[in-house]
């Protein structure tokens, strides 16, 4: 009788135990690295556009001047929106990440083209704050997605 | 085939191990990912109150008109979400490393109480 109990008390640990569970996407290195390298990318470039609106030359800093980080930027941004999308549905977080990051390049590129001028005491450096940070959200989410399904 | 006595089997597995053990788990990958996260959301969180006043000051001194203090708030605002985002997503990595690690456990004490090996992989 007392086996009986036992045995009717464990049955469904015992078949939950038959799967393991699964609630977020597993790590993704193309991901990881694109994003990586991404941010170094962004950083090169800030640090040179920054460089122009501490300076007395209100022409340097134009948007065209920096056509080609952006053209790269824009590729960068297509890839990893196309990568995320075909994952499923466990992938939301992942995926609206990337849209986070992808709508603050949009307000980031519109600033630009709008113009930045020379300005004394304002680098900017709280858009590239917060770029780095969404950068940064990605990256430890997906440091974190290593240790799936093994524990730490 | 031999035959199994269930309940034997079941008489002769560890409780008592198994939920230390997997109290131990839990609690390691529960500190774990808040070591982790701890210094990341408090340097998110400061540096963001520090942004947003830095921003008002701009705009207090005239510095930026209201379409710049806009968009550049929008990046803020943004950033923060992802942020937000990244905290969701280790907690849930969290609650599967500790549920799945906690499956491990009951399956390995099965084995060795019945010789059935659990399908985890």
């Amino acid at each position: 009788m007392k086996n009986r109990i036992v045995v009717a008390l464990l049955m469904p640990l015992l078949l939950v135990a038959c799967f393991t569970v699964k609630f977020i996407t597993g790590y993704d290195e193309v991901l990881d690295q694109t994003v990586n390298r991404m941010k170094t990318d962004f950083n090169v470039h800030f640090i040179k556009l920054a460089r122009t609106i501490q300076d007395s030359d209100p022409n340097n800093q134009k948007f065209e001047n920096f056509l080609d980080y952006y053209d790269h930027l824009q590729a960068d941004l297509i890839t990893i929106k196309a990568r995320t999308s075909v994952l499923d549905g466990k992938a939301k977080i992942v995926k609206d990440q990337v849209e986070k990051l992808d709508s603050s390049f949009q307000v980031f590129i519109t600033m630009h083209k709008r113009g930045i001028p020379d300005r004394q005491g304002d680098d900017h450096h709280t858009d590239q704050n917060a770029i780095n940070s969404s950068f940064d959200a990605i990256i430890i989410l997906q440091e974190s997605l290593k240790t799936t399904g093994k524990p730490n | 085939m031999p035959s199994i006595d269930i309940g034997k089997g079941l008489q002769a597995l560890d409780y008592k191990k198994i939920l230390s053990d997997s109290i131990a788990l839990a609690k390691n990958e529960a500190g774990s990912s808040f070591n982790k996260l701890k210094p990341f959301a408090e340097h998110q969180f400061q540096q963001f109150a520090e942004d947003a006043l830095f921003l008002a000051n701009l705009k207090l001194k005239k510095t930026i008109d209201d379409e710049e203090l806009k968009s550049r708030i929008q990046l803020q605002k943004l950033a923060l979400q992802n942020v937000l985002l990244a905290i969701k997503g280790i907690g849930l990595v969290t609650a599967q490393n500790i549920v799945n690690g906690v499956l491990a456990i009951v399956a390995t004490a099965v084995k060795g109480a019945i010789k059935v090996a659990l399908p985890i992989s």
